[in-house]
C-alpha cells in the first residue's frame, strides 16, 4: 500500500453543523436561479465524468456558492476488482472539486466486467473485510485522502455472517482511516427487514467516524407471503426515521446531513423545506450547548 | 464458500432469473430467499427499464410501452453492461433492435433509435466554442493542404434510409403516433442528420449528403482536402453540388468548426 492519506480528523468538524441537497440534474436551474439556503450539495461522479459538458458548468458555478460532496454510486468496493477508469474519474473531480467528503457504497455492483447498477451486499466476513479493506486503501491512496464509507440497504443476510455489519464497519474503519457515511433510512430499511437493532447499532458505531448522514424515503412493499421495506429514494423522510436522526444526534452531536431524492422528484422549494428540520434541531442544540 | 462463488450465483440470478444457485446464500428469515432475490432482480429490471425509457421515448411511442418493455426485458437479458453508469446502458440498444426479427417490420426504427442515442450523447458532450470563419482568412494558401477542422464534441451524424427526423418529430408530438410516423413514413426521403448542442438544447438538421460526407470526413479527422473530395465523389454519385465554400459557411454559422490544426 501507499502513504496513508491525511487523517479523518484532518477535515474541518465546522461541517458537522451543515445540511445540504442532493443535485440531480433535472434541478440544475433551479439550484442557480433560487441558490437555496443550504451549505453543501452532493453528487453522484458518474453524471459529472465529463469535465467540458454543460452539466459540469453548472456544478462549477454552483461551487462558488456551495461545498461539495462527491457520492459514488458504482465503483463497486466489493468488486473483484476496481475499474481504472471511474477511480481515474473519482480522482479527477477530486482534485478539481476539492469535495468536502468523497463516499462510497459498501457493496459490490459488478461481476466478471459486467455491470449490475445496483448496489449489491456483500456478506459479513473476513474475506469481505479483505477486500473492503485493499479497495478502500487504493481509493484513499488515489485520491490521497480518506473516504466516507456507506453500509447500504439490504433485503437479505447472508447464511455465511460470521459478525454483524457495526463490526465489520468498526473494523474497515480501524483498518483503514476511513470515515462513515451513516444513511439512516438505510438503518431503518435493515432494522424493519432484519428484525435488527437499530438504537444498538447507534450505541456500538464509531461514532467519531461518522461524518455524514443521509435522509431518504422508503416504502414498504408487500407481497402475498410477507412484506419488505424498500430504500426507494422517491418519498419523504418518514417521521420514524428522522425519530432515528433525533437518536443519532443524542448520541454523537450534530453531523452534516444531506437529504436524498432521486425519483418522482418534487420542486426543488419542497425538498429545501424537507431538510430545514434538520437544521433548526442542530441551531437549537447548539444554542442549548452555548448557554 | 468464497466470495467468488457467492458473486457468480447472484451474477447469474440477477442477468438470467435462475435463482437457484444464489438462493443457498441467503438466509430464511420472513421471506423466502427466492422472494427476497427476485426484489433484487425486479428492482434491476425497473432501473433498467426507466433508464431506457428515458432515453429512447420516440421508440417508447411508437412501439407502444407494453412492447417496449418487452423489448427492454430481453435487452437486459442480451446486454452485458459494461460500465457502472446508468446513463450509458443503453448504448447497444439501437443495435439490439436491428437484429430483432420482428423489427424487420418497421425498419426505420433502429434508426429512430440512433438518433434518439445520438441526441442523449450529445446532451453530455463537452462544451466548445465555435470558432470564427475569420480564422481561415489569417491561413497560408500552402497551409490548406495540411489543415485538418477539429468538431464541436457535441456533433452527432446520422443516416438513414427513413426520413427518420420525421418520424421522430411524429412520435414526440401529441395526438396518434403510430399515425403520424405511418405518414412520415410514406414520404420516402432519405435521412442526412447533423445533430448538435446550440445554447444548451440539442438541435437536428438535415444536410444535403455531401455535406454531411464532408462532416463525417472532418469529424474521422481527415484532412481538408481528403474531406473535400470524399464529399464530391458523394456528390458526384448523388448529382448533388457540393461547394466548399457554402459548406464552410454551414458549419460555421452553427459553431461545429471548434479548432483548425
Amino acid at each position: 500500500m501507499g502513504q496513508n492519506p491525511p487523517a479523518l480528523a484532518a477535515t474541518p468538524r465546522a461541517a458537522d453543523l451543515s445540511i445540504g441537497i442532493g443535485l440531480r440534474q433535472p434541478h440544475h436551474d433551479a439550484w442557480l436561479a433560487l441558490r437555496p439556503p443550504v451549505d453543501f450539495l452532493e453528487i453522484h461522479p458518474e453524471n459529472y465524468k465529463d469535465t467540458g459538458s454543460a452539466q459540469y458548468a453548472d456544478l462549477e458555478t454552483l461551487r462558488q456558492d456551495y461545498a461539495v460532496s462527491v457520492h459514488g454510486v458504482s465503483l463497486g468496493l466489493g468488486n473483484a476488482t476496481l475499474d481504472a477508469q471511474p477511480l481515474l474519474c473519482l480522482q479527477e473531480l477530486s482534485r478539481r472539486l476539492e469535495p468536502l467528503f468523497v463516499s462510497e457504497h459498501l457493496c459490490w455492483t459488478a461481476y466478471q466486467g459486467r455491470h449490475f447498477h445496483h448496489l449489491l451486499p456483500m456478506p459479513f466476513t473476513q474475506e469481505t473485510h479483505d477486500r473492503f479493506v485493499a479497495h478502500i486503501q487504493q481509493v484513499q491512496d488515489t485520491l490521497r485522502r480518506p473516504i466516507l464509507i456507506e453500509p447500504v440497504a439490504a433485503y437479505m443476510r447472508h447464511r455465511e455472517d460470521d459478525r454483524d455489519e457495526v463490526d465489520l464497519i468498526n473494523g474497515l474503519v480501524a483498518a483503514t482511516g476511513c470515515g462513515i457515511l451513516l444513511d439512516l433510512t438505510n438503518l431503518y430499511v435493515n432494522a424493519c427487514n432484519h428484525g435488527e437493532d437499530a438504537e444498538n447499532f447507534l450505541t456500538r458505531i464509531d461514532a467519531d467516524a461518522v461524518r455524514e448522514i443521509h435522509l431518504a424515503g422508503c416504502r414498504l412493499n408487500r407481497f402475498g407471503d410477507g412484506h419488505m421495506w424498500i430504500d426507494s429514494h422517491d418519498t419523504v423522510v418518514p417521521d420514524s426515521v428522522w425519530s432515528l436522526y433525533d437518536l443519532t444526534r443524542a448520541r454523537m452531536g450534530p453531523r452534516a446531513t444531506l437529504l436524498e431524492r432521486d425519483a418522482s422528484l418534487p420542486a426543488l422549494q419542497e425538498l429545501v423545506e424537507e431538510i430545514m428540520p434538520a437544521r433548526d434541531r442542530m441551531r437549537a442544540e447548539t444554542a442549548h450547548v452555548a448557554c | 464458500m468464497s466470495l467468488a462463488s457467492c458473486q457468480e450465483a447472484w451474477a447469474k440470478a440477477l442477468s438470467e432469473g435462475c435463482f437457484d444457485g444464489a438462493e443457498s446464500w441467503i438466509r430464511s428469515e420472513g421471506l423466502p430467499p427466492h422472494r427476497r432475490l427476485w426484489i433484487y432482480h425486479n428492482q434491476l429490471r425497473i432501473a433498467w427499464r426507466d433508464a431506457l425509457e428515458i432515453t429512447y421515448p420516440a421508440i417508447v411511442s411508437l412501439t407502444g410501452q407494453r412492447y417496449f418493455r418487452r423489448i427492454a426485458r430481453d435487452y437486459g437479458r442480451w446486454h452485458k453492461a459494461l460500465g457502472g453508469n446508468l446513463q450509458d446502458y443503453g448504448v447497444c440498444f439501437p443495435a439490439y433492435l436491428a437484429q430483432r426479427p420482428e423489427i424487420s417490420l418497421y425498419p426505420y426504427l433502429p434508426d429512430v433509435a440512433r438518433l434518439e442515442w445520438a441526441r442523449t450523447e450529445s446532451v453530455a458532450a463537452a462544451e466548445e466554442p465555435g470558432l470564427s470563419s475569420q480564422m481561415l482568412a489569417g491561413l497560408d494558401t500552402a497551409a490548406w493542404a495540411d489543415l485538418r477542422l477539429r468538431l464541436t464534441a457535441s456533433l452527432r451524424l446520422v443516416a438513414s434510409a427513413y426520413p427518420i427526423t420525421r418520424i421522430w418529430a411524429a412520435a414526440s408530438g401529441e395526438g396518434s403516433h403510430k399515425d403520424a410516423a405511418r405518414a412520415a413514413l410514406r414520404q420516402r426521403e432519405a435521412a442526412a442528420i447533423i445533430v448538435y448542442r446550440q445554447c444548451r438544447s440539442v438541435v437536428m438538421e438535415t444536410a444535403t449528403p455531401p455535406v454531411w460526407r464532408w462532416l463525417l470526413a472532418l469529424q474521422h479527422g481527415r484532412r481538408l482536402p481528403d474531406a473535400v473530395a470524399l464529399a464530391c465523389e458523394a456528390a458526384t454519385v448523388l448529382q448533388i453540388p457540393f461547394d466548399l465554400p457554402d459548406a464552410l459557411a454551414f458549419a460555421f454559422e452553427r459553431g461545429l468548426i471548434t479548432a483548425a490544426v
